[in-house]
């Protein structure tokens, strides 16, 4: 990812985006932030972050012409919020803290601002402010303009003098009865000054010999408000037709106008990175689903207007807008408290530190990949992509800790190994024009369904169905070893063309879903697709109308007729389906998607505890993994096998999965039987160490599932101790200790020894050493 | 072209020179002259003093159509030899005159004259000598230098022998704790040192020069470059822009904050799409001479889209500032801290409340020496590069992605380096160097005229800072809440370092149970912010250490005795919550007791309406080493010879030579090995292991701990089983290795978390400043009278070095109380308008007490000192102004006419 990528990315992110009323407001308050803080009776603080923006904040709030609240989300719902009222109150209760207002140095240019109304004086506090000696020229006897049209009731004249106070503490010059073009010679003004703020009003009869248009409306640059005489600058409501006067926007051009003089003065560009001033549009998306909607607060007292309780209960309608689909619906987004634009960012980071703490390498190596996110994303951002990329940069840098994913690769490299990988033609043929590739899980968890599948396939299909047992790379493609993904791709392909390029029949939608982004060479149709064709077995009596609740694979998330099949096939076997909410495309991952259970075991499980908590009915999956990973948190989950091959429902539902040692015993097992089963082939003979017997407790039994230890590491662990003496006594147990380190993990193993290869296990722990690198400044 | 017959030391020698020439260049190009420095290059400095027909002249600015024929000069070179040494080197010797050096040939060139036409002046004499003749010294603090010509003139005078004065070992043979000279003293005092200058000059015959095209704007897009005119030039080879660059084009601050909003990859090696800062560089021209490059530089045309520039934090934080790196917010990190309970009750509750606005601003390194370098491929293809560079293996990978080159081949080596300060802990010519001899395949030299120095070289990042104390009735205080925002300039690296130290170093020294607050780091378009002596703590304790003094003034009590009350006792912690490794801040201040009730004493004596006489306090504190666990690595070998040393213990010029022969030499006592036999190589990537780079005061703990270890692994592996020591052939006949590399790591240490807790540095330094001034009641011009420091730096490794480092430091203080910034960039663009303290500015009277608390994590004992002397010594100044004349200045610096406005307002 370089710089222009990242930024691509993250602009895609729009919960950074402003809040509708942020951005239509011309001068940005923060309302949002403004409604937090009132909400929470936090009058100070949310006056604090009206009067940070609006140098004028007792009369905005009485005269303000509230752009925001044509576009606020509440509107929807109920309707818009009533945001000067609330300022109003804000202001009316918060405590006096007069904040000091940061003045930056002194500047040699003067400005001069023709004109005392709120533009113009809007000009003079930024000017001021910026440090430039600022004059304002006013042909009144006082300064305010056309304020002074509201009545006393609307805008009461104390509030006017107290607020127009600012414009001394910045050090603004003020001249009043000051008639420029009469008293002063525009001209003169023009060479006395630096530069010029033309905001005369409404009635302005003068425009200084500034271009007009034909309404006789002094022409101005929209973008800078530069007038057509260079260093002069025009706004407020002297440019502005009668209706569309607004006196927050005059502010805003006041704003504007002294950007545009402080860039003038300091002869740089007029124009540039200048998009986000004045009224903009938000990208922000916001879901109003659900939201109860409610009427204004009604104002008990209208002189007073709104009481501290009313306000807060005003503000309390405030939606607090921000995006966040993807987080609402990810516990992974949601785990690391950021969102996606944020995350990229440290994923970035990651990525482009030479030297130093890598903090985010937990947060690229748990996101399950599954493209949820992607999903529910109103502008498609896809995190998963990112942080796959992400962990194939890191892999390519050298720089993937090797314990993230040791596991894994391991247990794939086993099923593509010899004692357990085989492929076969169907049993007496020589030629096959379908291949049934059940994936290495399904091999793993139910090896009794993987064969009566295959029966039923040979069955039901003619022109021979083959046979294949291997991964399909999955976990190196989910870790980001390209390259061994690359391995594992070609070894299949070539295993699959030596039987004729058959037609992959796929058991499990990871294998489906890999053939079909990566493999494309590789005809594939999903094992429900093809028995919904060919119907079912058949049995004895259809089951009463039992309900499952149905728990998409993540990655058949796109397969949509593969999602069809498998409702039709549980209609055909009479049963009701409940769909939850998060399902087809927008479903979950059971938490072993992208291998997030090998990086973060306690995310994956709360991710799981999160999906089982949607629905109370037993859960139906048509992936190995998704079904023994629900069962392992305790749900009640049926493989759609478990119901065609009528497994006794309770038992099916309950079962719990096989420990790791236990799946990789299977394959092999599977491999073994099969062979000799179906082809009549002999199995090879077993290892020395596999002949070591271990007696191992419950307890210990899951704290190696728990440490993903296998029992052929402690068989490995133990042998090697044995044979080398190389073990520890301890004097007080009687207990060995050896440890091994076969690969990247470290095996630690407490025993006893009973005679000859008997041994009782107490302990194992591993360790897999993150390796990080540590030097700073 | 001018001919002259001029007599050089002794020599007549017939030159032809260009009538426009100086006199340095061609002593140093022509004639090879090399001891001769140049440093300012414009009369302010002393580093190329001569002895012209008897008078000192500064040969930088004497062009040789001023030159006489038959002049007669005398340089370094002519006033004594490494065999025969003149007294005045001796002494300069003896008294660690020569810290950096590269002011030391042009000094003693000066004392010199000064001793031949005044053989018995006063210390005021020589004192007035050296201001009169714009001698600048900016490690020594001056007084060594004193110290040293009246030595000088006491033996030229017969009152003592040069044997007499010079150094001797003690009977014990001991190095450690001792005086003796660093072993790079020699060649400094004869002018036969060569600096990065030097060695450029002295570089093979096809070598390019490089002048570099820089912005003359702080903030714009780039539109085009176009080089075509001035690759016609004359002398020409090439002209190189971002489009040559061969990698990334950035220079990476390795290292990111996970919650640092900005990437770390902001600054370009030559501009591409934006120009950052006044200075930065746009394209390299690469030619046969300097003067060709720089007519041809000049011809390059480059349009810009102007910006607005954002010259501060505040502007850069104003809501209508737009960003200066598109994509990264201009706060781009923010620090809190959060120790103990919520403060603001307990300010709620406090008997005594204060608080007030803090600042100290961008001050210049101002090394004697501009930054110099130069690259070639060495022997086996390597892309070499030799710079000031302190930190050759952090600067190695900061610039090995942006240049593209494979990290095996790449090699950096640091050259003698005339100061540095912090400055070089940044990268700032390497990667130019990188880009120009990668594009042309020839050896390149890249020499900083002292303008690019002052300009384009990070500077201190400034802190704006608002502090708050609440304290009880008895004064202990409670509570503190804090807010700094650092103006970092317009490259992030190292940024939110120093950052976080706002958050380890205001109120440190204090046991502050309870203390929030929050910094932030600001991109602005000003100097980048670089490492600094101190790095960050002059900022942080100047505002805690003013407002102490806020709180004694409010509470009418002693400043020193509210100082006492809250220091560090047993069961204190320091801001982040860790156990400080030593408590002598009590004890240090016992040590100052006398003085400051003397000094109020004589201030008050003295003290009249036209010059008021005030005496201030504070105290100092800062980390030694880097936040976790620090670590360091040095190899030992055993020669035929002796001990070789291989470490990477870098040289600002405070001294590493005597730092790792001390520590090695104490390692090695065992064998009773002399020092003479202890060989140091150091400073070069494909040589000397990764010791880390040298800042923070880390060296002599973290890479002294490394040597130490090595040394003991040496000795181990020599001892025989009766307890005397193998022979080399011996080890070689038995086949024992004979290389160690010694490895420490802080492992106690863990860096600070999100609320800046944790326990970050393995040693501290502590000190107790007194300062004495008097303040011109009609000028505002304050003058430093005296300066007292009572410091615990561990055990001391060698005392030459560690007063040298205490004065120089203490006087860099002086300059940042009162005179040194980098601000404007139009005025302060010399050393003397940046305010570089110069003989006078700084006290004669320096006094250093020590308190040797041995540390348990530091080598035999020793923490580091460079950056302690630097810590608050500028807040004991504006607190004494205070004593005298009731002005407060928390702006700094205290310009006459600030404290004179001032004066006038409190009037």
């Amino acid at each position: 990812m370089d710089q222009d990528e990242l930024r691509k990315l993250e602009e895609r992110c729009i919960q950074y985006q402003p809040p509708n009323c942020a951005a239509a407001c011309p001068v940005h308050v923060d309302v949002r932030s403004m409604m937090a803080q009132a909400a929470r009776g936090n009058f100070t603080e949310a006056a604090g972050v009206f009067r940070k923006t609006v140098p004028f904040p007792g009369i905005v709030s009485r005269v303000c012409d509230e752009p925001c609240r044509a576009v606020c989300k509440r509107g929807d719902v109920g309707e818009p919020l009533r945001v000067a009222a609330i300022e109003k109150a804000c202001l009316d209760n918060a405590s006096e803290v007069h904040a000091k207002i940061p003045l930056l140095p002194k500047r040699e240019s003067r400005v001069a601002i023709v004109g005392g109304g709120l533009s113009g004086m809007s000009a003079a506090f930024e000017l001021a402010r910026k440090g430039y000696s600022t004059v304002v020229f006013e042909q009144e006897p006082r300064l305010g303009g056309s304020l002074w049209d509201y009545s006393e009731e609307k805008l009461p004249r104390d509030v006017i003098a107290e607020d127009l106070k600012v414009l001394s503490k910045v050090g603004v010059e003020v001249r009043l009865n000051a008639h420029v073009g009469r008293d002063q010679p525009f001209d003169v003004l023009c060479d006395e000054f630096g530069a010029v703020y033309v905001a005369a009003g409404p009635q302005a009869h003068d425009a200084f010999g500034l271009a007009r248009d034909e309404d006789g409306r002094v022409t101005v640059d929209p973008a800078t408000l530069a007038a057509s005489r260079e260093g002069v600058f025009a706004g407020g409501s002297m440019r502005r037709a009668e209706g569309q006067r607004s006196p927050i926007r005059s502010i805003s051009d006041g704003r504007i106008a002294a950007t545009s003089i402080d860039r003038y003065l300091q002869k740089v560009s007029l124009t540039a990175s200048r998009a986000a001033e004045g009224s903009v549009e938000s990208r922000l998306y916001t879901s109003t689903e659900g939201v109860e909607p409610l009427p204004a607060t009604p104002i008990g007292d209208a002189r007073q207007g709104y009481s501290s309780e009313e306000a807060v209960r005003e503000a309390s309608r405030c939606l607090q807008c921000q995006c966040l689909e993807c987080v609402k619906v990810c516990e992974y987004l949601n785990s690391f408290r950021g969102y996606p634009k944020k995350y990229i960012r440290q994923i970035y980071n990651n990525l482009s530190i030479v030297m130093g703490h890598r903090h985010a390498n937990k947060l690229i190596n748990s996101c399950s990949l599954c493209g949820l996110c992607g999903e529910v994303c109103p502008e498609d951002l896809h995190m998963g992509l990112v942080c796959r990329k992400a962990r194939e940069t890191m892999v390519e840098q050298g720089r993937m800790p090797p314990s993230a994913h040791d596991f894994p690769l391991r247990d794939m490299q086993s099923s593509n190994s010899e004692t357990c990988a085989f492929a076969r033609h169907q049993p007496g043929t020589t030629s096959s024009r379908f291949l049934f590739f059940p994936g290495c899980q399904l091999v793993a968890s139910s090896p009794k369904h993987v064969r009566n599948a295959y029966a039923l396939l040979m069955r039901n299909l003619s022109e021979g169905v083959g046979f294949m047992s291997r991964c399909c790379g999955a976990p190196a493609q989910w870790s980001g070893r390209v390259e061994l993904f690359e391995e594992t791709r070609e070894d299949f392909l070539a295993s699959w063309r030596a039987l004729g390029s058959p037609l992959v029949i796929a058991a499990c939608s990871t294998c489906h879903d890999i053939f079909r982004t990566h493999l494309s060479e590789v005809p594939v149709v999903s094992l429900w697709e093809t028995l919904d064709n060919l119907g079912l077995p058949e049995r004895e009596e259809k089951r009463t109308r039992e309900a499952v609740a149905v728990h998409d694979a993540c990655t058949a998330r796109h397969a949509t007729a593969l999602q069809a099949s498998v409702r039709s096939i549980l209609g055909r076997l009479g049963l009701e389906i409940e769909e939850l909410p998060l399902s087809r495309e927008k479903t979950e991952c059971c938490g072993y998607g992208g291998l997030m259970f090998f990086a973060n075991p306690e995310l994956a499980k709360s991710a799981i505890r999160r999906r089982i908590e949607e629905s109370p009915r037993d859960y139906l999956t048509y992936c190995a993994m998704c079904r023994d990973y629900l069962a392992f948190s305790g749900k009640r989950a049926l493989h759609l096998l478990d119901l065609i091959f009528d497994t006794p429902w309770d038992e099916a539902a309950l079962r719990k999965g096989p420990t790791y040692s236990q799946r990789r015993e299977n394959r092999v097992r599977l491999k073994n039987g099969m062979l000799r089963e179906l082809w009549g082939e002999s199995t090879p003979q077993e290892l020395r160490r596999e002949t070591i017997r271990l007696r191992i407790s419950d307890d210990v039994q899951q704290l190696m599932e728990d440490r993903l230890i296998l029992i052929e590491d402690l068989q490995q662990v133990i042998d090697a101790a044995e044979r080398s003496g190389y073990k520890l006594l301890d004097p007080v147990t009687g207990h060995f200790i050896a440890h091994d380190k076969p690969a990247g993990v470290t095996y630690w193993v407490e025993y006893s020894a009973f005679g000859n290869n008997d041994f009782l296990i107490h302990n194992a722990y591993s360790h897999r050493m993150e390796i990080t690198e540590d030097l700073k400044p | 072209m001018v001919k002259r017959v001029l007599n050089i030391n002794g020599i007549s020698r017939t030159i032809i020179a260009s009538s426009e020439a100086s006199l340095a260049d061609v002593l140093r190009r022509q004639l090879g002259l090399t001891g001769t420095k140049v440093g300012c290059g414009m009369a302010q400095c002393g580093a190329c003093s001569v002895i012209m027909d008897g008078k000192v002249i500064r040969s930088c600015v004497t062009k040789m159509k001023k030159v006489e024929d038959g002049a007669h000069i005398t340089t370094i070179e002519g006033i004594g030899t490494a065999e025969k040494l003149h007294p005045v080197q001796l002494a300069w010797m003896v008294h660690g005159g020569a810290q950096c050096g590269f002011c030391s040939p042009g000094f003693i060139v000066s004392a010199k004259a000064l001793l031949d036409e005044n053989p018995k002046p006063s210390r005021e004499d020589v004192r007035d000598w050296f201001q009169k003749h714009r001698n600048a010294c900016r490690c020594t603090g001056y007084k060594p230098l004193v110290d040293a010509v009246m030595d000088a003139a006491r033996i030229l005078r017969g009152e003592i022998t040069a044997e007499q004065l010079a150094f001797k070992l003690p009977a014990d043979g001991r190095v450690w704790g001792g005086k003796l000279p660093r072993p790079s003293a020699l060649a400094k005092v004869t002018g036969t040192c060569d600096y990065g200058a030097d060695l450029g000059l002295k570089l093979p015959p096809d070598a390019l020069q490089l002048a570099l095209v820089q912005a003359k704007v702080s903030h714009a897009n780039i539109l085009a470059i176009d080089a075509s005119e001035a690759e016609k030039m004359p002398g020409v080879y090439k002209v190189l822009t971002h489009r040559d660059v061969k990698g990334k084009n950035r220079i990476t601050g390795l290292i990111t904050f996970p919650t640092n909003k900005g990437d770390g990859w902001d600054r370009p090696i030559l501009c591409d799409k934006k120009v950052f800062q006044f200075g930065d560089a746009i394209a390299i021209v690469c030619a046969d001479t300097v003067e060709n490059a720089k007519t041809a530089a000049a011809k390059v045309n480059v349009s810009l889209e102007e910006l607005p520039a954002y010259m501060s934090a505040p502007a850069a934080m104003a809501d209508d500032a737009i960003e200066i790196h598109p994509g990264t917010p201009n706060i781009y990190f923010e620090q809190k801290i959060a120790k103990g309970q919520d403060t603001k009750p307990l300010m709620d509750q406090a008997a005594f409340v204060v608080e007030d606005d803090f600042y100290v601003g961008r001050q210049p390194h101002l090394p004697m020496e501009p930054d110099v370098g130069f690259a070639y491929y060495d022997e086996e293809g390597r892309l070499t590069i030799h710079s000031k560079s302190i930190g050759i293996h952090l600067h190695h990978a900061m610039i090995c992605p942006g240049l593209g080159v494979e990290p095996e081949k790449l090699r950096i080596v640091q050259n003698p380096a005339g100061g540095t300060f912090g400055y070089k802990f940044s990268p700032t010519i390497e990667a130019l160097l990188g880009v120009a001899c990668m594009a042309t395949g020839r050896p390149v030299c890249l020499n900083f005229d002292y303008y690019q120095q002052i300009t384009y070289t990070g500077k201190r990042s400034p802190f704006f800072m608002h502090l708050k104390f609440g304290a009880d009735k008895e004064g202990k205080i409670v509570a503190m809440e804090s807010d700094w925002s650092v103006d970092h300039g317009p490259y992030s690296e190292f940024g939110d370092l120093v950052t976080l130290r706002g958050a380890q170093f205001i109120g440190a020294g204090y046991g502050i149970p309870n203390i929030r607050g929050i910094g932030r780091t600001v991109c602005t378009n000003h100097a980048w912010g670089s490492a600094f002596r101190a790095y960050g703590s002059p900022q942080s304790e100047f505002s805690s250490e003013v407002l102490i003094d806020e709180l004694a003034a409010k509470m009418g009590v002693d400043p020193l005795e509210l100082r006492y009350k809250n220091v560090y006792r047993k069961g204190d912690t320091t801001p982040n919550g860790c156990a400080p490794d030593a408590y002598s801040l009590p004890e240090l201040i016992d040590k100052i007791r006398p003085a400051y009730k003397a000094a109020l004493e004589k201030a008050k004596k003295e003290s009249t309406p036209e010059v008021k006489r005030g005496v201030g306090v504070s105290i100092g504190i800062y980390g030694c080493g880097l936040d976790g666990p620090d670590s360091s690595e040095a190899v030992f070998e055993l020669t035929p010879q002796g001990v070789t040393v291989y470490s990477s213990w870098e040289d600002h010029g405070q001294g590493a030579d005597m730092g790792c022969l001390a520590t090695a030499h104490e390692g090695l006592r065992p064998l009773g090995i002399a020092p003479d036999k202890i060989r140091l190589v150091m400073n070069d990537t494909a040589v000397t292991p990764n010791s880390g780079p040298a800042g923070g005061s880390r060296s002599q703990v973290v890479t002294g701990q490394a040597v130490r270890i090595g040394a003991e692994m040496l000795v181990n592996a020599m001892k025989k089983p009766d307890g005397t020591f193998r022979t080399y052939d011996e080890m070689v006949a038995e086949n024992i290795p004979l290389r160690y590399s010694g490895k420490w790591v802080a492992s106690t240490c863990t860096a600070c978390d999100e609320n800046a807790q944790g326990n970050p540095f393995p040693v501290y330094m502590y000190g107790a400043f007194l300062a004495e001034v008097a303040v011109d009641a009609k000028t505002g011009k304050t003058r430093v009278t005296g300066m007292t420091c009572a410091a615990d730096i561990g055990s001391i490794a060698n005392r030459l070095v560690v007063d040298g480092q205490m004065y120089g430091g203490i006087v860099q203080g002086i300059g940042l109380a009162l005179t040194e910034d980098f601000e404007d960039l139009k005025k302060h663009t010399t050393p003397a308008a940046c305010g570089l303290p110069y003989v006078k500015d700084a006290p004669d009277k320096i006094d250093i007490i020590y308190v040797e608390t041995p540390r348990e994590h530091g080598p035999f004992g020793a923490a580091g000192v460079g950056e302690l002397p630097l810590t608050s010594p500028h807040a004991a100044i504006i607190n004494a102004i205070y004593n005298a004349c009731g002005v407060r200045i928390t702006h700094l610096p205290a310009l006459p006419e600030k404290v004179k406005a001032a004066l006038q307002g409190a009037r």
